[in-house]
């Protein structure tokens, strides 16, 4: 059996608007294990992402505890929360979330530059990255000259570069027709299984959510079900 | 001042006002047909208030600098005037003895008794005239004996009680004092003459006329400006200061009883609305006198009018100083407005792709800019006007100080009229540029727009047929046409007020209706085309098209520089854009373009093709001459000065912009040097680089605010360095200078006959002046044969052997200087002259009625080695005439310090001749012996000396330094005023840093998302503004000096004179850490406001 990598204690999220107090976490409490894919499902406004966020370290819960590979985040200035994203954790957007005026290798490259790897050893690294994902010939190109799925790619190959523990995907199929979402969950897929990433996937698409060895349903803030999905279409871990 | 480029104020006030009424009009069109429109593009002022902030300091930058210029202006011109009548008070016009043709000696020139009974007699009973007054008046040595002060060259007034009635003079409180206190032998003495020998009421001054001493009791003190400086000749009144004594003891002292020198009149009317001020009428009828006593040999000397108009002249000409010096920042302040508002269309872009989806017209999308545009604009145009004013009243305060030596009071003065044409000026500018830049943004493709999607490139054709090409050109006029319609109806409305000629008003507006209506009809179909068929190859041939006709119309038919430069200019742009058109690299052409316009305002050739044919410049010119066809003949004046800034600038940034990624391929090199900060660096210059637009509008505003101010600084220091150099003295340490009431013909036996106890003297040069009532000259073979007034300066054989004046041209048959100088001493028909007489290339015409060499001498003169100029000489008192030929012209560095050695230098012994023994004489000495301050000393020796004779002395070392002292002063005041121009690139910065934070929020926080440190983010911003503000910076800096070394070593700025090129890198490098410095702080805030972008909202921010 894995080691749990995630663990969620009793999190609560409360943004103050001004006018009102919006609860949009009420007491999450969960544990993920390592090489797990795990899909977060719910209606808008359920607190999918903000539980994504809160778990990445990105936002800060209100109340509890968030725990990623034995440290509590809350025990982490920004700084190091931020090295320790740059290093351990990858992520996937809806909307890309590419810098425009970069090469698609330019973009891969950025977390580990950030890291403090050297530039040579980046490129390579980015270039192996972009093969990975099937864009090697793409690595040259800006996102404008590129479609919505070999965006995506891109993005995949970015969260992947720094052999990260876990990914965090919001929607990342939201923006693509079924085909590209078929085909970037496929790829999603072999890199758990063949790297035994671990995935925490915000969607609201029940196909994407059945490809995940786990899906928890959010209802108002709360986990409402939390479900093992019998026969994932990919891995197990 | 009431006009400025010979048009009233008044008129250019109500034009302008008409131009913002009519913009006005426009918003209050859109107002009552479309409320929500206006109420869209207000709305957007709350949005973000700091954006808004910045982009008014953006806007007001035109308005503040012609607010600056005009009130400055405006303030010279009231201070100069208000000397004027607190000087003459009532004089309304001064008559004195008539020179021209009167073969009479200088002590002879009075005017008779007579002269005046006639004048009263003529006009007793003539109610425009209001008095008549005698006067004698005289430049002589005071002495206050008891305190061993004195004043060399003190002016001396003789008045009786009838001057009382000019109410000239005032006591330092400022009332009126009167002649008649006088009594026989009491003297009023002014402020400074009292401050200079120590005097005040009840002492006693004595006072030397032709050496005899008189002593005069001091019966109180005036004011400087009782009418001293209106009869000064060389000195400004706080120098010298000056005495007023009754009539008949000034007539006695200088010998002449029952004679004056002058006749003051006071028409009609106080002091600002005489009558003579409004009406000539009065002056001809003192012009009938003239001509019916033609044997009193009188003649109206000055007039109140004149005195006045020059003061406004001097005003009009700060005016138009500041505005030319200012035009730079204008230009960069107009590129501003302009960017702000591409960069408010880009942030709105998917917005205006949502209205245009739901139904709104380009049309609208325009309008609701312009409202936004008028909102920003009327606040901004107030505040900018105001600020001006206030950077005028500190501008006075400076000028204050340094007019304070040349006795000029500067009083701050406000005139509306300034404010409402600036304030004006800057709104209509302001609208223009809006309008512009509000219908390029509402041209977007929806789709794109809604999606945020890069446009496709703007000049590549897709289909490149000519007959696409064709159509593209058919349809710019639809669009020219809209643009020339409002032009033609501006410059219209604005010339018939102007003109005066609105009384055909009415024929006009139905002529251009009726012609408006026919070219309407003719283009309705291009209308569709125009709709359809735009793209960049249609400007680019009617660009092409302009540049051809202007290159024609300047060079063969105008002569106009700036036609033919900018034509030229145009056409290069033009021709890099078809290349694009039909498929070239952006990259090639506008490279090859910016290289080739660079190359073609700034460096010389680098090969001799042309240069063999005498062109050194131009390539058009040197294929016509090739091809012996007829060749180009342009003049330029100061805007060229402008013209090649701006082109200059532009040719950079298009070259820079296009090349970029060079930067960021060398800043890869050092990537693992860069350690942590490589990733921000990495963001910092990729940003720029992709928006190739906005980049290169801000890298050419700090470009061209900083090669305003090096080119500024370096042209200043250079001249400076020319002036105030040790070449200056001429070889001379002092300059001692006789009086003419009290000549000394020979300064060593002077000074051992007064016992002179002073340094060793080592030469002393005599320099004999005939100016004193004028010297007449004229070229011997030039078309015209009518003689203008030169100063005419006889030299010994001392002054010759000691002078070290080099010369800037030598006729034919003179090896070097040497030569020249020893035909000086030993030819009497030989003449040298200073470089002032020759005639300036460029038609900025020559000022005064002053003696100047023809075009075709000057420019013969210039060229190697010159045919001797033959001249006639002549005195115009007597007639005698004298023959003489220019072998050389003197460098301008000591007659430019020296001016009391400028003229046409001929034999001592000539002007002994032809000018009855000179009028005065100037003594150049050197000294010898050792020890500090010999000059000072030496100075200090002379004058106490030769106190009775009343000489003036002057260590030229100390004049030297007070010239450039003041130099110095007005370059710094010039380049402070231009140093406004700097707050528009920072203004820039801010604006686009401001704008880049609300841009890239999601990225911003993805890059967090994805490890980038608060840290690295701030640093990512700070680095991109200063990647933009440093290279502009580079860019001025460079242009800069290049402009400036072309303008000092070309010959057209210099004269030909050997300038050794020196850059000022004091002042240049504190031009960079100002520009630097204050760009910085201004992204430090939204630095800042990047890094503390909250991660989670960001990334959820749609």
């Amino acid at each position: 059996m894995a080691e749990p990598i995630i663990v969620v204690s009793n999190v609560e999220k409360v943004y103050d608007t001004g006018a009102v107090l919006v609860h949009a976490l009420r007491g999450v409490s969960l544990t993920v294990q390592a090489g797990e894919m795990m899909a977060v499902m719910g209606p808008s406004g359920c607190g999918k992402t903000t539980l994504l966020n809160c778990m990445s370290g990105i936002d800060e819960p209100t109340k509890g505890s968030i725990i990623i590979e034995d440290t509590d985040l809350a025990t982490l200035d920004d700084n190091t929360k931020t090295s320790y994203r740059a290093r351990r954790m990858g992520f996937i957007f809806q909307f890309y979330n590419l810098l425009p005026v970069l090469t698609a290798v330019e973009n891969v490259e950025l977390p580990l530059l950030v890291s403090g790897v050297p530039p040579k050893k980046a490129r390579a690294q980015a270039d192996a990255a972009l093969a990975r994902v099937h864009l090697a010939e793409w690595a040259r190109h800006r996102p404008a000259q590129l479609s919505g799925g070999q965006r995506q790619r891109v993005t995949i190959a970015r969260a992947l570069v720094n052999h990260p523990a876990i990914v965090w995907a919001d929607e990342p199929t939201g923006d693509l027709d079924s085909a590209t979402a078929d085909e970037i969950m496929a790829l999603m897929q072999e890199l758990n299984r063949s790297e035994g990433l671990t995935f925490i996937i915000v969607t609201h698409d029940p196909g994407i959510a059945a490809r995940c060895h786990r899906t928890i349903y959010m209802q108002d803030g709360s986990i409402a079900r939390d479900v093992a999905n019998a026969v994932p279409a990919g891995s197990a871990p | 001042m009431n006009e400025l480029f010979g048009i009233p104020l008044t008129s250019i006030m109500v034009g302008l006002l008409i131009l913002l009424a009519a913009a006005l009009a426009a918003i209050a069109a859109i107002a009552w047909r479309h409320p929500l429109l206006v109420r869209m593009g207000l709305r957007n002022l709350v949005r973000r208030p700091a954006q808004t902030v910045l982009i008014v300091v953006g806007l007001m930058l035109a308005t503040l600098i012609m607010s600056a210029a005009f009130a400055t202006g405006d303030t010279v011109g009231y201070s100069v005037t208000s000397t004027v009548y607190r000087s003459m008070a009532e004089i309304d016009f001064i008559l004195g003895f008539k020179t021209e043709g009167t073969a009479v000696s200088r002590e002879d020139a009075y005017l008779n008794d007579d002269v005046l009974a006639s004048l009263t007699t003529r006009f007793r009973d003539d109610s425009d005239f209001d008095a008549f007054a005698p006067l004698v008046r005289e430049t002589l040595p005071v002495v206050n004996t008891a305190r061993r002060l004195s004043e060399p060259q003190a002016r001396m007034i003789g008045a009786d009680a009838s001057f009382d009635r000019f109410r000239s003079l005032h006591d330092p409180s400022g009332r009126e004092v009167s002649v008649s206190a006088l009594g026989s032998a009491g003297v009023y003495i002014s402020e400074s003459l009292a401050d200079a020998v120590d005097a005040g009421a009840g002492d006693r001054v004595t006072v030397f006329v032709e050496n005899r001493p008189t002593e005069l009791t001091v019966v109180g003190v005036i004011r400087d400006t009782s009418g001293f400086d209106t009869f000064a000749s060389q000195r400004p009144a706080s120098q010298g200061g000056g005495l007023v004594m009754p009539l008949a003891l000034a007539q006695q002292l200088t010998g002449r009883e029952g004679r004056y020198t002058d006749i003051v009149v006071s028409s009609r009317g106080g002091v600002r609305d005489a009558l003579a001020l409004e009406d000539s009428r009065v002056e001809d009828k003192l012009e009938a006198f003239i001509e019916d006593n033609p044997n009193a040999r009188v003649d109206i000397t000055l007039t109140k009018e004149a005195r006045v108009g020059i003061g406004e002249l001097i005003g009009s000409i700060f005016v138009t100083f500041f505005i030319v010096f200012g035009l730079f920042s204008i230009a960069a302040g107009v590129m501003l407005i302009f960017l702000i508002f591409v960069m408010l269309a880009a942030e709105r872009r998917s917005e205006m792709g949502m209205a245009r989806a739901i139904g709104m017209s380009r049309l609208h999308l325009t309008e609701i800019f312009l409202a936004e545009g008028m909102a920003y604009n009327i606040g901004s145009a107030t505040v900018g006007g105001m600020l001006g004013v206030s950077v005028a009243a500190l501008l006075v305060y400076v000028m204050g100080r340094l007019f304070d030596d040349f006795g000029l009071s500067i009083v701050f003065h406000f005139n509306p009229h300034g404010f409402i044409i600036a304030y004006s000026l800057g709104a209509v500018f302001t609208f223009a540029t809006v309008m512009f830049a509000a219908y390029r943004a509402a041209n977007m493709n929806i789709v794109r727009a809604i999606h945020d999607l890069p446009e496709p490139r703007p000049l590549r054709a897709v289909d490149r047929s000519a007959g696409t090409l064709l159509r593209a050109f058919l349809a710019v006029p639809w669009t020219l046409f809209w643009i020339a319609l409002v032009a033609l109806w501006v410059v219209t409305g604005f010339l018939a007020f102007v003109f005066g000629i609105s009384t055909y008003g009415a024929g006009i507006v139905g002529v251009g209706l009726l012609a408006t209506w026919f070219v309407y009809g003719a283009l309705r179909r291009t209308r569709r085309l125009a709709q359809r068929h735009r793209n960049a190859g249609g400007w680019a041939l009617w660009m092409l098209l302009a540049g051809i006709a202007l290159v024609w119309t300047g060079g063969w038919i105008t002569g106009w520089a700036f036609a033919y430069a900018g034509g030229m200019t145009l056409a290069v742009l033009a021709i890099a854009m078809l290349a694009v058109y039909y498929g070239a690299a952006p990259r090639a052409a506008f490279t090859i373009a910016g290289f080739a316009l660079a190359w073609w305002w700034l460096l010389p050739l680098p090969f001799s093709l042309f240069m063999d044919v005498g062109i050194q410049f131009d390539p058009i010119a040197g294929i016509t001459r090739l091809l012996e066809l007829p060749r180009p003949d342009v003049d330029g004046n100061i805007e060229m000065f402008f013209a090649s800034g701006i082109s200059v600038t532009l040719a950079a940034a298009l070259t820079i912009i296009f090349n970029a990624d060079a930067l960021l391929s060398v800043l890869r090199l050092f990537e693992r040097a860069l350690g942590g900060i490589a990733p921000a660096v990495r963001t910092a210059v990729a940003y720029p680089l992709a928006a190739k637009f906005r980049t290169g509008m801000t890298l050419a505003m700090f470009g061209l605010v900083t090669l305003s101010l090096v080119v500024m600084s370096t042209l200043n220091s250079n001249f400076s360095q020319l002036f105030a150099g040790d070449d200056a003295r001429a070889g001379f340490d002092v300059l001692v200078e006789a009086n003419p009431a009290n000549r000394v013909p020979d300064l060593r036996a002077a000074l051992q006959q007064h016992g002179y106890q002073g340094p060793a003297i080592g030469g002393v040069g005599t320099v004999l002046v005939a100016a004193q009532f004028g010297a007449d000259a004229r070229e011997a073979n030039a078309a015209s044969t009518q003689f203008r007034p030169e100063r005419v300066i006889g030299v010994d054989d001392e002054f010759v052997q000691l002078a070290r004046m080099p010369l800037q041209y030598r006729a034919r048959g003179y090896a070097d200087d040497a030569a020249v100088m020893t035909a000086l001493r030993s030819d009497p028909a030989v003449a040298v002259i200073d470089a002032a007489a020759l005639a300036v290339s460029g038609g900025l015409g020559t000022v005064g009625n002053g003696f100047v060499l023809s075009r075709a001498t000057s420019a013969a003169i210039r060229e190697d080695a010159f045919e001797p100029v033959a001249m006639i000489v002549r005195n115009p008192r007597g007639g005698q005439e004298l023959s003489v030929r220019i072998i050389g012209v003197y460098e301008a560095q000591t007659t430019g310090v020296l001016t009391q050695l400028a003229g046409l230098h001929i034999s001592r012994a000539n002007v002994e001749r032809v000018f009855s023994g000179g009028d005065s004489e100037l003594f150049l000495v050197t000294t010898s012996g050792s020890g500090d301050n010999l000059d000072e000393r030496t100075t200090r020796g002379i004058e106490s000396a030769l106190l009775e004779q009343g000489v003036q002395t002057t260590a030229v070392r100390k004049l030297i330094d007070q010239q450039a002292q003041l130099s110095n002063a007005f370059s710094y005041l010039f380049e402070g005023f231009m140093g406004l121009g700097l707050i528009v690139g920072i203004a820039a910065l801010g604006a686009i840093a401001f704008r880049t934070v609300v841009e890239r929020r999601q990225q911003i926080g993805m890059l967090r998302a994805i490890g980038y440190t608060r840290r690295l983010i701030a640093l990512s911003f700070f680095m991109e503004s200063s990647f933009i503000a440093i290279t502009g910076v580079l860019m001025g800096v460079t242009l800069g000096l290049a402009l400036s070394y072309n303008l000092l070593t070309s010959g057209e700025v210099s004269e030909g004179q050997q300038i050794a090129f020196s850059v000022p890198w004091g002042r240049i490098l504190l031009v960079t850490a100002v520009a630097y410095s204050a760009s910085a702080l201004m992204t430090l805030i939204p630095a800042r406001a990047a890094s503390r972008v909250s991660v989670a909202e960001a990334l959820r921010y749609e």
